[in-house]
């Protein structure tokens, strides 16, 4: 079975477009995160998180008339998973309060017929909030070093700065569909917590990894077809590649789909921002990586004509300059 | 076929070695399930289901259906006491679930330096509490160090820090270093007593790690009980002297016990030695006769009693016993050592000693602990301190009881039980016969742990509950099938037999994985679940890459040995580099992230490295195999 037989499509040539296309994505997103903000999970803002079960289901709006009572009115309180599992979210509160068990003092005796069942609890204290920050943005600046250190390496500096661009690029595509779709459908219960940075540093990794195949297939064909021009050779090499790109994209999409679906809560997050990646990831690869380099040669050809062109009269000029400077 | 030899004895032994490891998770799972077979649920519910209860009133009914459990889970019970060691043997092999799979509670304890300080001061007055107040408020708006605002502080009102701390004739640069001293050491101190009362708790694994200078992080699996969790970790302890009893009563007593539980008559009088007799007899015929000297070990040398760890819950339901319990004195308390002693195989037996219910002394008459090598023996030593209140009536209690042992006690845990050898006055002890450093530190930590206050915030709390972490599992598995079907099913069609051959290195795969996870102890997390699903389309794609190459190959009308030589030397640059970034990104995650983010990236280098190995390795050899059998065409699709 062939999906693809031989292709010869024009990749490069089009980039412009996709250009344009690339940067209206990411700014939608940005607009929208200004203007929504992004929803942090308790890990990075401190508070208390309850996912407790009621049987028979509970209004939400009798489980916040409860908790009003003990001052914790502004709760965030959604259904998880099932519709009487609800999450019970409090921000960031005094260090030692016991938050979570006088909100469940209070919904039992607020509900006095209905069983209460603590699903999940967590508790973070805003130091640690801060800290696990912190971290979580110094491991995405390491990631990056080390692939920019490492494609230097393995291919050229031009390279690694178009993977990192393509990186950055998806990142921020991501991280924007995790914002309008966390505001549009909240089942998918979207918020940027610990699982979501380790969903983003695989996507990462996965972009790279993809960018890696088709840079590693230019770096075969500028051998073999030396003297060719860039551009020819680059669609060549992605059109090489395309088969295996769709095919493992197309497998990575199923499994992240059948994750998504089937896989429950609590990596449901994970599963969207991969799923998300997944296809930002391919497409960057060719859209973004490889044009960069592609767009950074055709740069440097020009800038090389433009200087062979003006190289001599730059050198007249100079020198009478550089004479009256010395009789000075 | 001799080149590849070699690779094929590397891959029968990575079979055999993931085996191996993961036996004791079937076996573990096996008595698991074995045993809820046998406890008394699932008959209590078939027994219910098919005899009615006839009307009667609720108490009436519960007691009856309580009667019912009790006589059915003695079954289990007994399985669970006659195979203790195998049962908690496989259970401490098989593969670590993740809190979030099994349920349970992560605290993560920080020492607080403020309180501390402030528990520590002596001769507190208001002029303390001001500069307690100024130091908090300065504290908490400038994250500074408490200890260097509090020096501060004293600096700028003139106030010597010994009018509160340490010795009054003490500078205060010397003050200072103690007590920056003392809140180093705080964590140790904090650490160890959350890990003897959670060893006393009876949690199965815990674990306890330092984290950083100041934090510790305490897992709990299977605990959901908050409340109590809480004032476990949290409360003061409690470091106590108590006698031992003499050896010949204790003996004694052993043996009234004994006589019960083997059905004789139940007096102190008789009393039947374990004669030389018994030694012929077999360990069953041992148990029957002597059931509690089957639990409890006496070296008849030095009268010290021994319980194996697998049946320190035996031991204790025999303590309950009502017939048991009248013949123990009133005033007899049976504690075991806080460290088990490890036999050569690897068996871990409890000290126990039994000693007078009431303490002579309490802990916080102790004002220092210090470990250290006797410079005439070149032993380590540790000399422990008293204040002139405690020095005084510990002069009096050495005094009466010299030849006795003393046991030092904290919350209930034997740590260390010294002879006494004169009475002590001026209120410095010394204790010796610790077997190295590492114990003498101990030891100075626990005395110093009674003494000093070593307070303690929750910063972050993790419960799952058990439900959740089942569901997790269930919702892990059957995604995990389900993307793992699809990937073969399509490999299997596009790729035909080379898609066959990678679905058969996929499912090896797999078994390295899970055999490193167990091999390792390392903690499968749902995350985790998730990275090696993720690992599945990452293996696939090695394979494709390969395949690709291959058919290439076979295009341009090279043979189908070329072919497959080249599709494999060609397809590994990329791989290779594809696949290092990756292992990078894992790395960085694994340092950075905490709990279940780490369970991720360890599933997802693991499943980069077994899957390079099976994906280019086993496919490789197995198509060799196919070419050397003869081969002429293989199906890549």
């Amino acid at each position: 079975m062939r999906f693809f037989p031989r292709t010869s499509v024009d990749f490069i040539g089009k980039r412009h477009i996709w250009y344009t296309v690339s940067a209206s994505l990411i700014l939608v997103g940005l607009i929208t995160i200004a203007i929504r903000g992004l929803n942090y999970g308790i890990d990075f803002i401190g508070g208390t998180e309850l996912t407790l079960e009621f049987n028979p289901v509970a209004r939400i709006s009798e489980v916040r008339s409860a908790l009003d009572k003990i001052g914790h009115g502004d709760a965030e309180i959604k259904t998880f998973g099932a519709a009487n599992q609800l999450l019970i979210r409090v921000k960031a509160s005094e260090q030692g309060a016991n938050t979570d068990t006088q909100i469940m003092d209070q919904l039992k005796s607020s509900l006095p017929n209905t069983q209460i069942l603590l699903l999940q609890d967590n508790k973070i204290g805003p130091e640690i909030g801060q800290e696990l920050r912190r971290d979580a943005v110094m491991a995405i600046f390491y990631g990056l070093i080390a692939i920019l250190i490492y494609v230097t390496l393995r291919f050229q500096f031009i390279y690694a700065v178009g993977a990192v661009i393509a990186l950055f690029h998806d990142v921020l595509i991501t991280l924007g569909a995790v914002a309008i779709c966390g505001w549009l459908i909240p089942w998918l219960n979207l918020q940027i917590d610990q699982t979501m940075v380790a969903a983003f540093l695989t996507l990462v990794a996965y972009s790279m990894n993809d960018t890696v195949v088709i840079f590693d297939r230019i770096r075969e064909n500028l051998k073999i077809y030396k003297g060719e021009n860039l551009i020819r050779v680059m669609n060549r090499s992605i059109n090489d590649t395309l088969s295996r790109t769709i095919i493992t994209s197309g497998t990575a999409f199923a499994v992240l789909l059948a994750l998504l679906i089937f896989g429950g809560e609590v990596t449901r997050g994970f599963a969207f921002a991969m799923l998300v990646g997944v296809v930002t990831g391919t497409y960057s690869s060719i859209y973004v990586a490889s044009a960069i380099v592609v767009d950074y040669n055709v740069y440097i050809k020009k800038a090389n004509l433009a200087l062979e062109a003006k190289q001599s009269p730059v050198l007249e000029i100079e020198r009478p300059y550089e004479v009256a400077a010395k009789r000075a | 076929m001799r080149k590849n030899r070699f690779r094929i004895i590397l891959i029968v032994a990575a079979i055999a070695l993931a085996i191996y490891y993961l036996y004791p998770t079937y076996e573990s799972a096996t008595y698991q399930k074995h045993l809820s077979e046998l406890s008394g649920q699932a008959k209590l519910d078939a027994y219910l289901q098919s005899h009615p209860l006839p009307q009667m009133s609720d108490s009436l009914k519960q007691a009856f259906v309580d009667s019912l459990d009790q006589a059915y889970s003695a079954d289990s019970v007994s399985y669970y006491d006659a195979n203790a060691k195998e049962i908690t043997d496989a259970k401490l092999k098989q593969i670590k679930l993740g809190l979030d799979l099994q349920g349970g509670m992560h605290i993560v304890l920080q020492v607080n330096v403020l309180k501390m300080l402030d528990a520590m001061a002596k001769n507190k007055d208001q002029t303390f509490n001001d500069i307690m107040k100024q130091v908090e408020a300065q504290v908490k708006a400038t994250n500074a160090d408490p200890l260097a605002v509090l020096g501060q502080a004293f600096t700028q009102r003139g106030i010597r820090l010994s009018r509160y701390y340490g010795d009054i004739r003490d500078d205060n640069s010397k003050v200072m270093s103690y007590l920056s001293d003392q809140t180093k050491t705080a964590v140790d101190r904090a650490m160890e007593i959350v890990r003897n009362r959670v060893d006393q708790y009876g949690v199965s694994e815990p674990s306890i790690q330092k984290q950083g200078s100041t934090r510790f992080i305490v897992e709990l699996p299977g605990v959901s009980n908050e409340t109590e969790v809480r004032e476990l970790l949290q409360g003061t302890a409690l470091l106590e002297f108590k006698l031992l009893k003499p050896e010949d009563l204790v003996v004694k007593v052993f043996q009234a016990i004994d006589n019960v539980m083997a059905g004789k008559a139940d007096s102190l009088s008789q009393s039947d030695t374990t004669s030389a007799s018994d030694t012929t007899m077999t360990p069953a015929e041992f148990a029957k006769k002597h059931p509690f000297f089957a639990l409890v070990r006496v070296n008849s040398q030095t009268g010290d009693a021994y319980v194996a760890e697998s049946q320190k819950d035996e031991f204790q339901r025999t303590l309950e016993r009502e017939d048991v319990k009248r013949i123990i004195p009133s005033d007899f308390e049976f504690l075991f050592s806080a460290k088990p002693l490890v036999t050569a195989q690897g068996e871990k037996y409890y000290g126990l000693y039994v000693v007078n219910k009431t303490a002579e002394l309490t802990g916080s008459v102790v004002t220092d602990a210090q470990a250290q090598i006797d410079p005439t023996t070149n032993s380590p030593i540790v000399t422990m301190k008293m204040n002139s209140e405690g020095s005084r009536e510990w002069a009096q209690i050495t005094g009466a009881n010299i030849g006795k042992r003393v046991a030092i006690v904290l919350d209930n845990a034997v740590y260390s039980a010294p002879v006494v050898r004169s009475k002590i006055t001026g209120g410095s002890s010394q204790i010796e016969g610790m077997a190295n450093m590492d114990e003498a530190n101990l030891l100075a930590i626990v005395l110093r742990a009674g003494a000093l206050p070593a307070p303690v915030d929750i910063v972050e709390e993790k419960n799952v509950g058990p439900s959740l972490g089942e569901d997790s599992i269930r919702n892990g598995v059957t995604s995990g099938i389900i993307g793992l079907g699809i990937i073969i099913l399509f490999m299997a069609l596009y790729y035909r037999t080379g898609g066959v051959t990678a679905d058969l290195a996929l499912l090896l795969n797999i078994l390295f994985i899970l055999g490193v996870l167990a091999g390792f102890h390392a903690t499968l997390t749902l995350p985790g679940i998730a990275g090696m699903i993720l690992t599945f389309a990452v293996a696939v794609d090695a394979n494709v890459l390969i395949y690709e190459r291959i058919r290439e190959e076979m295009t341009t009308g090279k043979t189908l040995r070329a072919s497959i030589d080249q599709g494999y030397s060609k397809a590994f640059t990329a791989i290779f580099d594809a696949n290092i970034i990756s292992l990078f990104t894992g790395a960085i995650l694994y340092q950075f992230g905490t709990g279940p983010v780490q369970g991720f990236a360890l599933t997802l280098m693991i499943g980069i490295v077994a899957s390079l190995f099976s994906a280019i390795v086993i496919t490789r050899v197995i198509f060799d195999i196919m070419v050397e059998r003869g081969a002429t065409s293989i199906n890549f699709g």
